[in-house]
């Protein structure tokens, strides 16, 4: 095969006239290089957000009108900075670039965004994208940078020796912009020729298996044919191709290998040698001045955001000041969105019939959606801030140090956020996980993270606390309450991080990989591109946890809902008397303001005793009944069994079910009659108290450590891709908040503190 | 290029007509080496080359702390464990 157009290069670009009527546009290019940016430039508002096929990377994608009417598909391809994928989000950048996604389409053109500032190793990824033999364009973008490190590049010079065009850009000011869009409407540039060179031995053996290649694969193009044979020769992660070659191209390869070997030829960095052979000179070429290397202002920010001491500091601080946020700020937006779903409800029952469907609507779907929206406060407000620290350069900084404490509980550095959000709430905490590379790593991110105290435990530690712990204070400062919730959160943590360590020891193995990472320069955070990323979070996780939540509340309305009973015996005919004698005696001291507020409580106590009946009879309290005997030996009867199916939907309707069980009417944490009834409830088999101290105990135990969170389990679920983590965390978090609270109870009683 | 290697108190150790190479880790703030080889070092001298520090490329060391260590190459920065850089072997250079 010819050296110099080995790869079909100097050819007519194959999206030279493409037949189709949308344009495919890849934006590639390293990470932290401006490519969402450029992204969001190109495409506006156009936009939509969703994850590649099967797995959890995500794929942005927008559109870009032609003057001639002609619609261009931009894909945001994730960052990489090779195509010989390791990690996920590699593979998938990969596997765009050669049309393996997206339907089998291969790009028209490729936009390869590269920092100006860092060409060199930049452009070893353009160098591979040319490679392919896609049509190409250059977006040099952060040229600002360039000149601020006092770099004169000749962009006339780099496109002549690189064959295609190259556009200097700043896109976050918006420059060079309208010139990129240019080059992406217009006619895509042919793809040249390849100009770097292997060593002769090594395109030896390359053209001899790309040859055998064109035979067995002839759908590949030869610039494919080339990047096959060479990945498959070098180990350059040949993940995608080995699965169309058999075991005779295997062998193949193998004896190329020895053959190089033997030769004393070092070939696995054949392909790496070679390319920077040819970009290390051209870079000199094209950068025409270049100042002396000196300290930057990020270095010397950094000089202390990653002291050793003072940067664990830092991070602590804009961590409680995130995790403030989030607590509080979101709880008005919470409470609007609580009154609005409510009184969506009230409208609709009033507006329709009474009966199986309105109910269905209102407890069900309408349930379900406030179940799913109420989390969008902290979403937003927890992505705002991440997108921030990420995009100011900052989060890079924090997963370096926290690195090395996080590593020993199985995790990364860029751990801790995810976890430290879950405190406000499992669902974002899980999704910010997105975050973490390794994929190990952010396994056991996820499976821990709702050991950490969330918000909706702390109404049922706050009925429970309030209901049996006594207003009492140690030594005059520190109250009994306050104690036993900081216990109950530091009970969160002490678990994770053992969960952490033995999960990565013992079921999610593998060696730790070092964390090397790429530290961008600090900048001022773009608002429009961390709004932007808010939102489509934000409506990631409508779209997808949504439908999981709305239907798993719809499962839980029908099992509290039937069978149905018709109402308890009685009750019904009282309820009428009631009413008649109430209208008897209209005329007299009945119609006193007195009388109708004692009719009033005597109604609701009825509607009470009515709903109590009804649940206990329903399939969640038959349900109840049916686990007693299982959750006996941790202390709790079928009414706290019920509860805790009812916490599925969500934590804190633990406290609704048992205001339903104990006929209290609107019942919240705070209520003093419900505090009152679980206290006072006596089982009338034993005569001895529902609720003691110690199982209240054991409860908020189990509550720490029980998965009991649909909402959780649907986005590992999104974000795992699969029913077998989230399943595998329900067991192991159900096992360990079992065995926790027998041992508290029975430990309780042995001490004779039952 | 690599020539004798042999055991230091650095750790392991080359010598050649240019001087001898030491651990990346031994190198002090504001100093600046070139890389000559990666020793020991597999899928992190894959991901250190991706990060552009690689055979020849001129580093200088932004914070030398207990565990980690920042060094810059070309106008990147790139943070790594000091145990990885142990095992990164550089020629001590001049500053430019």
């Amino acid at each position: 095969m010819d050296q110099h157009s080995p790869t079909g290069g100097g050819s007519p670009a194959p999206g030279a006239a493409p037949a189709r009527d949308t344009l495919l546009v890849a934006i590639a290019g390293n990470p932290n290089v401006g490519k969402t940016t450029v992204f969001n430039q190109l495409t506006g508002l156009r936009q939509k957000v969703g994850n590649y096929p099967g797995i959890t990377v995500e794929r942005k994608t927008g559109y870009l009108s032609a003057p001639d009417g002609r619609r261009i598909e931009v894909v945001d391809v994730p960052g990489t900075y090779n195509l010989h994928p390791k990690a996920l989000d590699e593979e998938v950048a990969y596997r765009v670039l050669i049309g393996a996604i997206e339907g089998g389409r291969t790009p028209d053109l490729a936009v390869c965004v590269v920092d100006a500032a860092n060409l060199e190793r930049n452009l070893y990824l353009v160098c591979q994208i040319l490679d392919l033999g896609l049509p190409t364009v250059v977006a040099l973008n952060m040229m600002d940078a360039a000149e601020g490190a006092g770099m004169e590049i000749d962009v006339e010079r780099l496109s002549r020796d690189l064959a295609v065009p190259v556009i200097p850009m700043v896109a976050s000011k918006g420059s060079g912009v309208a010139e990129l869009k240019e080059a992406v409407i217009g006619p895509p540039p042919p793809c040249p020729p390849r100009r770097w060179h292997l060593e002769p031995q090594v395109q030896q053996e390359v053209d001899a298996l790309s040859e055998r290649l064109g035979t067995e694969l002839p759908d590949l193009t030869p610039a494919q044919r080339f990047v096959d044979a060479l990945r498959a020769v070098a180990h350059e992660g040949a993940a995608f191709f080995e699965t169309h070659h058999d075991q005779a191209f295997w062998e193949e390869v193998k004896n190329a290998r020895r053959r190089l070997a033997e030769a004393g030829v070092p070939y696995e960095q054949a392909g790496v040698c070679g390319r920077y052979a040819w970009i290390t000179p051209l870079v000199r070429k094209a950068i025409t001045h270049q100042q002396q290397a000196k300290l930057t202002a990020s270095d010397r920010v950094d000089a202390v955001t990653t002291h050793p001491v003072v940067g664990p500091l830092i991070f602590l601080l804009l961590l409680m000041l995130i995790f403030q946020s989030v607590f509080t700020a979101a709880v008005p937006l919470m409470d609007g969105i609580d009154l609005g779903v409510s009184a969506l409800s009230e409208w609709l029952e009033q507006a329709l019939p009474a009966g199986m469907l309105t109910s269905l609507l209102v407890d069900g779907v309408v349930a379900g959606f406030g179940a799913v929206v109420i989390f969008l406060p902290q979403i937003l407000i927890l992505f705002f801030f991440l997108g921030l620290m990420e995009d100011s350069g900052y989060m890079a900084r924090a997963a370096f140090i926290m690195d090395r404490l996080m590593k020993r509980f199985g995790m990364s550095g860029r751990s801790v956020v995810p976890l430290v959000s879950s405190f406000a709430c499992a669902v974002p905490g899980i999704m910010a996980t997105r975050n973490i590379e390794n994929h190990r790593d952010r396994l056991v991110t996820i499976l821990v993270a709702p050991l950490l105290t969330c918000s909706a435990r702390l109404p049922v530690y706050t009925l429970l606390i309030g209901a049996f712990v006594p207003q009492a204070y140690i030594l005059g400062i520190f109250g009994y309450q306050g104690t036993v919730l900081l216990a109950l959160y530091l009970m969160g943590i002490l678990f994770a991080v053992l969960a952490g360590t033995i999960l990565r020891r013992f079921v999610i193995r593998g060696k730790p990989s070092p964390f090397i990472i790429e530290l961008p320069p600090y900048r001022a955070p773009r608002l429009r591109d961390v709004l932007f990323q808010m939102v489509e979070r934000a409506w990631l996780f409508v779209t997808r946890a949504g439908a999981i939540i709305i239907s798993i509340s719809i499962v839980l309305w029908f099992l509290a809902s039937f069978p149905d009973t018709g109402g308890k015996p009685g009750l019904e005919a009282a309820r009428d008397r009631l009413l008649s004698a109430h209208q008897a005696r209209a005329g007299g001291p009945a119609a006193s303001p007195e009388a109708a507020e004692e009719l009033e409580t005597a109604l609701a106590a009825l509607d009470g005793e009515q709903a109590r009946y009804r649940v206990a009879h329903s399939y969640i309290g038959r349900m109840g009944r049916l686990i007693e005997p299982a959750i006996a030996p941790l202390g709790f009867d079928w009414k706290i069994g019920v509860a805790l199916i009812s916490s599925f939907a969500a934590r804190e309707v633990a406290v609704s079910a048992l205001g339903t069980i104990y006929s209290i009417q609107d019942a919240d944490e705070g209520s003093a009659s419900l505090r009152e009834r679980i206290r006072d409830d006596v089982n009338p088999q034993t005569g001895k108290p529902v609720f003691t101290p110690l199982v209240a105990y054991s409860l908020m135990v189990f509550y720490v450590l029980a998965c009991l969170c649909m909402s959780t389990l649907a986005i590992v679920k999104r974000e795992t891709n699969s029913w077998r983590w989230p399943l595998f965390m329900l067991g192991y978090m159900t096992v360990l908040a079992y065995v926790a609270s027998l041992v508290t109870y029975q430990g309780g009683r042995l001490l004779g503190l039952g | 290029m690599q020539g004798q290697r042999h055991k230091h108190q650095h750790g392991i150790c080359c010598r050649g007509p240019e001087g001898p190479c030491i651990p990346l880790a031994s190198i002090k703030v504001s100093q600046e080496a070139v890389i000559t080889s990666f020793d020991a070092l597999n899928g992190e001298a894959s991901r250190l080359r991706d990060l552009g520090i690689r055979e020849g490329s001129r580093v200088r060391i932004i914070l030398s702390g207990p565990n980690q260590m920042i060094v810059a190459v070309d106008q990147a920065r790139v943070g790594l464990p000091r145990n990885v850089a142990d095992l990164v072997l550089v020629r001590h250079v001049a500053p430019a």
